[in-house]
Parts: structure tokens; sequence; C-alpha cells
């Protein structure tokens, strides 16, 4: 006879690991980061270094994916831009659920004015067109990396308040919760240990969605001139600059750095939805 | 199989769980039920006598798999019926109760409806008789103001009156077997006892047949005449209710009897250890590792039942030696 | 009450509490629910009050109310001779790790983020007195002491069966050094095979630390077993009340009896001297303003009187007290 085993062996699954490593916006996502990583090793171009003799020249081996009107490599840019985008993006979501989740905690915990000030302020914020919003306040604010960054990430803070309230929503009545305060809890403590931890699952799944969004945003803003300026690379910055010469014929200034956004954007949505309905998948079981 | 045995489910058996290292779940099951007969089975939590139920009616979940045996109903086999042969006898001739009934109904539509399209699918009635049916169940089920009750929706039934609706929609083509999953548990002591009292009722009335499942042998004493006796996955003991009471013969019966009905004094008996999930077959008795009377021979040799009264069987060593 | 002796100050004590929730029926309509009705009583050191119902009785309003997470809205709760209100900020340090629980469902009331050594030196947080290695030494004193092996700790509450997690519930309300435990239903998520050893261990507990339990429970096996006193309370009322032995030996009001039926059911049987009395129907909210007696629509001897008259808790015997005007005037 075999009883159960007492603890069931957590082996790592070789298959499990082998399906998320080779699925394709990991492989898209790794391709992108290495380029980033390796720039200087990869591009033999600095990307801010204006060549007046080379305007514009199509793709070719000197210049993979051509040049742009000031004579810059546009391979070489696309690559820096990468280090561009998905910095602000990942930097900008991060603080947005940094400080989202103690703010949705809070709000679902203490309920009361609390959360009703929390949740009518939310929905404010959500109920204004996102890229208006965004628009004017670097308007106002004058557009540099740091604003861009604090700008999105004030942009994610409701969608994580929200999603992290409404999971400590029936937390709150649990026993466990109940329990901690018998062990002398205060309010405080108890939400970061017993009521945060248990917030992460959904808010983990949502993060690649979030990037993917971010992406966008900060390429859509540069595009209009608002995020980053011109000569740094940028992907939306260099799309507005090539488009101007796709009526010429000349499809490649704009052609590259919009395939990377399409990729990055389209990657992080993927990994996003493949995480999202692991973890339904998981909880159903 | 004799004229009067309804069902009878021969050497039955199951697993469940990944298909890797799935648990033995049902091991060798047999027992039968005879037409008119109300037949409680006993066990504790990984016992088997859910998934049993379950098996009868091939109703197991995904990860469950039927290994062997037969399930002879009226003298066919339902484990080798076609689906849709099932689908036609599963609620018209053979009902299951489920332990959660709020969670059975369905919250979208009313309660009556729902019993009355159960009765239409099978019986084919217009909808305006399936509906007065429903109601002249619910009625039946004693759920007061049936005719207004019927329109509402499940939650607005407490956990009581939607084990009544449970009831009123198992019954409501008159099966011939009724097989009862734990049906009052959750529910409020007084009206555990009011439920189990319109089970019985309702099944004398009409001549069904009962399967009682349940961990408490005081509502299986309530309602039941013969008992079966569960432990991870096989039958240790069967027979007259009254006779297994009163001389439970195998170990387990015994030592689970005295914990419903503790003998005076502070401390309460109990049996240590738990049931074990079985990855494999034991070579000997399963209850070995919790038996205060276990011997070599338990060790080696699985127990085959043997008949010490007429109708109670026991599946023990010690049993059979004495 | 109790078996009180007059030397013995009692650990918890509740006097007249009264508890009232606003309940929202639909969008225009609030009505008021009176969950606890001017309960009282008291636990010495080393004994348990029981108290018996059904969902809805209040019991679990009763229990939160005298571990201090809801103020009562009349009356008071005690501790040690000291009402609640009025304790200073160390009293009410003491106060909190004096008065634990344990919970029911042992599936529900764990963080499952958290391991089982992690859960209970989380519970050790008020013990200021041990250094962070003492108190890794506590949880394996504790662990030991409901009889799991230390090992256990690593363990996540997912990874365990319905009794062993009921232990570990048990060892997380030992770790503050409790004097006073509320088990709200310890065993009705049980299997009845392990439902003894819980039991058993609670007593064993008991004796050694002399533990006050206030236990909530509708198994009147364990109560029978566990408790000195017992309280029957429906809708928030307390029915009946007296030792243990009188009660479920003596039971009074047609309420209890049919609980007594209730647990018993078909092994009424070997058991006599219970009466097979039934209630009827479900629990039903008295109407606003409603006077007479809580179970007026249920009872198999309802009467004209029972819904005219409030009844009043007296002392039918010696020291059982009973809500009925039937059983006070005919003694039966």
């Amino acid at each position: 006879m075999v009883e159960a085993p007492a603890i069931p062996l957590r082996r790592p699954r070789w298959h499990t690991i082998r399906r998320w490593l080779f699925c394709p916006p990991v492989i898209i996502l790794a391709l992108l980061l290495l380029g980033a990583a390796f720039a200087p090793q990869l591009s033999r171009y600095d990307p801010l270094t204006p060549s007046p003799g080379e305007k514009l020249q199509p793709p070719s081996l000197r210049h993979w994916f051509g040049t742009d009107p000031y004579g810059m490599d546009i391979f070489s840019r696309v690559l820096y831009a990468t280090r561009t985008d998905l910095t602000v993006a990942v930097l900008s979501v991060l603080l947005g659920i940094a400080a989202g989740i103690p703010l949705g905690a809070l709000a679902g915990y203490l309920g009361g004015w609390v959360d009703e000030a929390l949740t009518r302020l939310t929905e404010v914020m959500q109920a204004f067109p996102q890229i208006l919003f965004a628009m004017a306040v670097m308007a106002a604010l004058g557009n540099n990396l740091v604003n861009l960054v604090l700008i999105l990430a004030f942009l994610n803070v409701p969608v994580y308040l929200k999603m992290v309230r409404s999971v400590t929503l029936p937390l709150r009545d649990s026993d466990f919760v109940l329990a901690a305060r018998c062990a002398g809890h205060t309010t405080g403590s108890l939400v970061l240990r017993h009521i945060i931890p248990n917030t992460l699952v959904p808010v983990f799944s949502q993060f690649s969605l979030s990037c993917s969004y971010a992406v966008q945003m900060v390429a859509g803003l540069s595009f209009i001139g608002l995020g980053v300026k011109i000569p740094h690379p940028e992907w939306g910055s260099m799309i507005s600059l090539g488009a101007n010469y796709i009526v010429f014929g000349m499809w490649w200034p704009a052609l590259f750095p919009g395939l990377a956004t399409f990729l990055a954007a389209f990657a992080l949505h993927d990994l996003g939805q493949r995480m999202r309905r692991t973890i339904l998948r998981e909880a159903e079981a | 199989m004799s004229e009067e045995t309804l069902l009878q489910v021969r050497e039955l058996r199951a697993v469940v769980g990944p298909r890797e290292q799935p648990v033995h779940a049902v091991r060798g099951v047999s027992f039968h039920v005879r037409r008119g007969a109300r037949v409680g089975v006993i066990g504790e939590s990984g016992s088997g006598k859910s998934m049993t139920a379950l098996c009868i009616l091939r109703l197991l979940p995904p990860t469950g798999v039927i290994r062997g045996g037969e399930v002879l109903y009226d003298g066919q086999d339902l484990l080798r019926l076609p689906e849709s042969h099932l689908q036609r006898l599963r609620g018209r001739e053979i009902s299951l109760i489920f332990q959660n009934a709020a969670s059975a109904l369905n919250p979208l539509f009313p309660v009556g409806q729902q019993i009355a399209d159960v009765y239409r699918h099978h019986v084919g009635t217009s909808p305006r008789e399936a509906w007065d049916r429903a109601v002249s169940m619910l009625d039946a089920m004693g759920i007061p103001d049936a005719p207004r009750r019927a329109r509402a929706y499940p939650h607005q039934y407490s956990g009581g009156m939607a084990q009544r609706a449970m009831i009123a929609m198992a019954l409501i083509c008159s099966p011939r077997l009724l097989i009862a999953d734990e049906p009052t548990t959750g529910l409020d002591l007084t009206i555990q006892a009011q439920v189990l009292d319109l089970i019985q009722e309702q099944v004398e009335r009409s001549g069904t047949s009962l399967i009682l499942i349940s961990h408490d042998i005081a509502v299986i004493a309530e309602v039941c005449n013969e008992v079966v006796v569960m432990y991870a996955g096989e039958v240790v003991e069967s027979g007259p209710l009254s006779e297994v009471l009163q001389s439970p013969a195998h170990p387990y019966t015994r030592a689970l009897l005295d914990c419903f009905e503790p003998k005076e004094g502070r401390r309460l008996p109990h049996i240590p250890g738990r049931v074990p999930q079985l990855y494999e077959e034991p070579a000997g008795c399963a209850f070995l590792s919790r038996c205060p009377q276990a011997r070599e021979e338990c060790r080696e040799a699985h127990p085959s039942p043997v008949e010490i009264a007429p109708g109670h069987r026991v599946a023990c060593h010690i049993v059979r030696g004495s | 009450m109790g078996i009180a002796q007059p030397n013995h100050m009692p650990i918890l004590e509740a006097r007249e509490l009264v508890k009232r929730f606003r309940v929202r029926q639909s969008l225009a309509r609030r009505t008021v629910v009176t969950a606890v009705n001017r309960v009282s009583f008291s636990v010495q050191p080393g004994e348990t009050v029981a108290l018996v119902g059904e969902s809805g009785c209040g019991k679990t309003t009763v229990g939160k109310l005298t571990l201090g997470f809801l103020p009562p809205d009349a009356g008071q709760v005690s501790f040690r001779g000291k009402p609640l209100n009025a304790l200073t900020r160390e009293e009410r340090l003491s106060y909190r790790r004096s008065v634990q629980m344990v919970f029911q469902n042992p599936l529900t009331s764990f963080n499952p983020m958290m391991s089982i050594g992690a859960t209970l030196l989380d519970a050790l947080r008020l013990r200021d007195d041990l250094s962070r290695r003492e108190k890794e030494a506590e949880v394996v004193r504790l662990l030991q002491r409901v009889g799991l092996e230390p090992e256990m700790a690593m363990r996540y509450p997912s990874e365990m069966s319905g009794g062993q997690l009921q232990r570990v519930g048990v060892a997380r309300a030992l770790a503050p050094g409790p004097s006073f435990i509320f088990l709200d239903e310890p065993t009705s998520a049980l299997d009845m095979s392990v439902r003894g050893q819980v039991i058993n261990l609670l007593l064993d507990l008991q004796e050694d630390r002399g533990l006050a339990y206030l236990l909530v429970s509708h198994d009147l096996r364990v109560v029978r077993a566990m408790a000195r006193y017992v309280l029957v309370m429906y809708l928030g009322q307390v029915l009946e009340e007296g030792s243990v032995q009188e009660v479920l030996a003596h039971p009074l009001h047609p309420y209890t009896q049919s609980l007594l039926a209730a647990t018993l059911l078909g092994l009424l049987a070997q058991a006599p001297t219970a009466r097979r009395v039934r209630v009827r129907g479900e629990v039903l909210q008295l109407p606003p303003g409603y006077q007479g007696c809580s179970l007026y629509r249920r009872c198999p001897f309802v009467t004209q009187r029972c819904q005219e008259e409030p009844q009043a808790l007296a002392e039918a015997a010696p020291g059982h007290r009973v809500r009925c005007w039937r059983v006070l005037e005919s003694g039966c």
C-alpha cells in the first residue's frame, strides 16, 4: 500500500518550462531585448550621429534598414529605441502597480468613505479619454521622459486599484483575516501581510497587458510630438518622421520602427493573454 | 439476478486523478438494491461513496475513469449502454440529488420553470401542464404558497427550500431509483430532520428505491432499512440496518459507530489516522493501519466478504476467523 | 452563573449583550435585525460554556462581541472583571493576547499564501518577550503540542487534511498564550472519525492550562463531552440554559427537544428518554414590534397565548432556566 506522498512533489516539469520558453511572444520579446542589450555590438552606427551625405538611403548591406532624412542609421535607431520604449513602458506600469496595490487594498479593506472616495476618483479618471489626458498634461508640464513615465504610471493606477480592490473585498470578511486580527495585527500590517500577497496573481497576469498598452501610448504620444523628442531614438517619433516620406515611395523610415512597435505590443499582449488563460485554468482546477 | 432486484453493482472499479498517478477510488464495489429498498451508504470523506454513485450514472468528473465491473439496472448494464440511451434514463428513471442544492439550480430561471422543464423533457407534455405539475410537486414538498414560490428565483430560496425544490425536481418523473448524495449536509439541524422526513415519505409513497449516501449514521438510521459501509473504495460491511447497528462486525464499522454514540465521560472516541488515498492496490486489508486488531494475515491477504448472518456480509479476516 | 464559585473571577463575562444590524432588504427598505438580544453568560477558568443553535441564531455575533471585534449596542463584555471599553492600553494588549479563536472551516481560515510555519510565527507577533529564534522554537513546540510533526511547518494549507489543519488552527489559537478561546464549531467540517481527536486535544489543553472555552456547536455529542453549562439560542435570544447534564437529560423547551431529536435522529431508538419533537418550517425573521415567542410559527405546541405574551427567561428547576410559559406553568 502506498499512501499519498506527504508533500506533492513539485518537480519543475520540463514540458511546462519548454511550453513557456518557446511560445511566440516570449521569443519575440527575447529577440527585442537581446537586440536592445547588444545594440552597440549589433550596429556599426551611432543612433544619434547624422550623416548628411547618406540621407534617405534605401535598405542595403551597409544600412540594413536604410537611413532616415538626417542620414541616421535606422537599424541602429530601432535597436536603441527598444531601450527607450520598453523602459518607459515597464517603469510606468511598475510605478502604477506600486501605487495601485496599496490604494486598492486599503479601499477594499477599509470600505466606507475611503473606498467611496477612491472609487469615485478612479471612475472620473477612467471616464476621461486617456490619450487626451496624457496630451493635455504633457503639454502643460512639458514633454520630457520623467513626465512621460509619471503620466503613464498615473493612468495605470486606476486599473490596479480597481483590480486589487475587487480581490480584497471577499478577503476582508474571510476567516483568516479575522484570525490575523486575533493575532494582533493592525490594519497596516494586516493589509501588507495577509491581503496584498493574495492579490498578486491577478496583478501579475495584468502586468504584461498593461505594458503592451503602455508601449502603444509611448509611441502614440511621441508620434504626435508629445513624448520623446526627435533625435532621441524612439519608435513613435521615428514613425512620425518617416511618415512624411511614404508618399514619395520611401517606405523604410516608417516601416521598421512601426514593425518594432507592432511586435512589442503584440508580444506583450499575447503573453498577457496566455498568462491570464493559464491562471484561469489553474483557478478552475 | 432475482426478480426483486432493481440495481446490482458488481465488482465496480474506478480511478480518479492525473493519468500518471491516479487514485484507486472505487475498488471492486458490489451491492444490490431491491425494489422499494432504502439503502444507506456510509463512509468518511475519501471512502469512495460519492464516486460509486457517480459511476452508476456514468457522471464521473473528467479525470475519472471506470476500470471495470458492471451496473445492472433492470437487467441491462448501464456501463455499456449508449450515452443517448442513458440520458433518457437519467432524471426519468434514476434521479440524483446533490449536497449543495442552491448551486445545482440555474440562477437565471424561476425554480418552478426548471422543475417543469425536466418534466417536459422526459414526458413531453405541454408547458402549461408541466408547470401545473411542478407547482403541485413543490406543494407536495411542503413549500408554502407554492404557486407564488414557483415563480421565484433560486437566490430567493433558503438552503432548506432549495433542497426541497431539488427533491421535487428529482421526483417529478416518478423515478424508480433515487440517489441522494449527502442531501442534508450543510442544512440546519431542524431543517435536516424535515428534509429527511420528506424524502422518506415521498420514497415510500411512490415505491421508489433509494440510495442515500451520508457520513452521518444518524441520517441513514432515520431513513434506510439497509446499510452499506464503505472504506477506502471498498464495501467492508453490508446488511440490514438494525442488524448492522446492533451487532457491527467489522472493526471499522464498530469504531465508526462508537464515534457517533460516545459513552459517558469526557473523552470522545475516534479512529486514529485517516483514510488512505490508494495509489496502488494494497495487498492486504486497507483498514490495516488504523485497525486495533490487525494480525499478520491482514497484511498479506485481501479479505473477501463472507455472509455471517442472512444478508449481513463482512470483509474481514478477524471476523471470519472467529 | 455556571457553577460560580465566589472566589473565582470569571475570565470573560457578558452581561445583557444586544447587537442590532441594519439589513438592506431592497433599495428602499431597510430593517433592523436584532442578532443578539440580551444574552448573558460568564466563563470561569478551566470551564466550557456552550452556545447551541442553528444558523442565524446569533452565535457567531456573540463570538465577535466577546473577541472585541464588534461593539455591542447595549450591555457589556468584561475581561477579568473589567468592562472592555474601560481597559487601559496595556490591559487591552493583554486582552488581545488572552482571547483567541478556533474557526469552523479549516480550509478558509488559513492564508493560502503562507506556510504553516509562517502562519504560526505570525500568530506569535504579540509575544514581544521572545526573540526570533525563540519564536521558531515555539512554533515547533506548538506543532508538537497539537500532535503534528515539526516538518509540517514547511507545508502549505492546501497540502494538509482537514483534521491536520484544524490542529494547526488550535496551535495558532494557543500561540499568543491565551486564557480564553472562542471555539466556533471546531469540528463541524471534520469527519466523524477525526472529530474525537480534535475534541480530546482541546480537552487535554483545557486540563493542562486551565483554559476557558466558549464553544459554539450544534453537535450535542460534542457539547456533552466538553461543556458544563449550555445556552440554547434562537434568533438572538436564549431559550433555555442550565448545566449540560440537566439540559440534555431533561430538555424543557420544545426547541431544545427538537434539536436533541435531530442530532440523534434514527439513533433515538437507543435513547428512549429523548422525545421526538419536530419544529416545522424554516427560521422566520420576526415582524417588527413583535413581542411574543420567537418560535411561534414553528413550534408544534403553539397557542394563541405564545404570540401575544412576551416570554421571560425564568427558572423551571434549580439552575435551569427556560423561556416558555407552557413549561413554566405546567412543569412538563
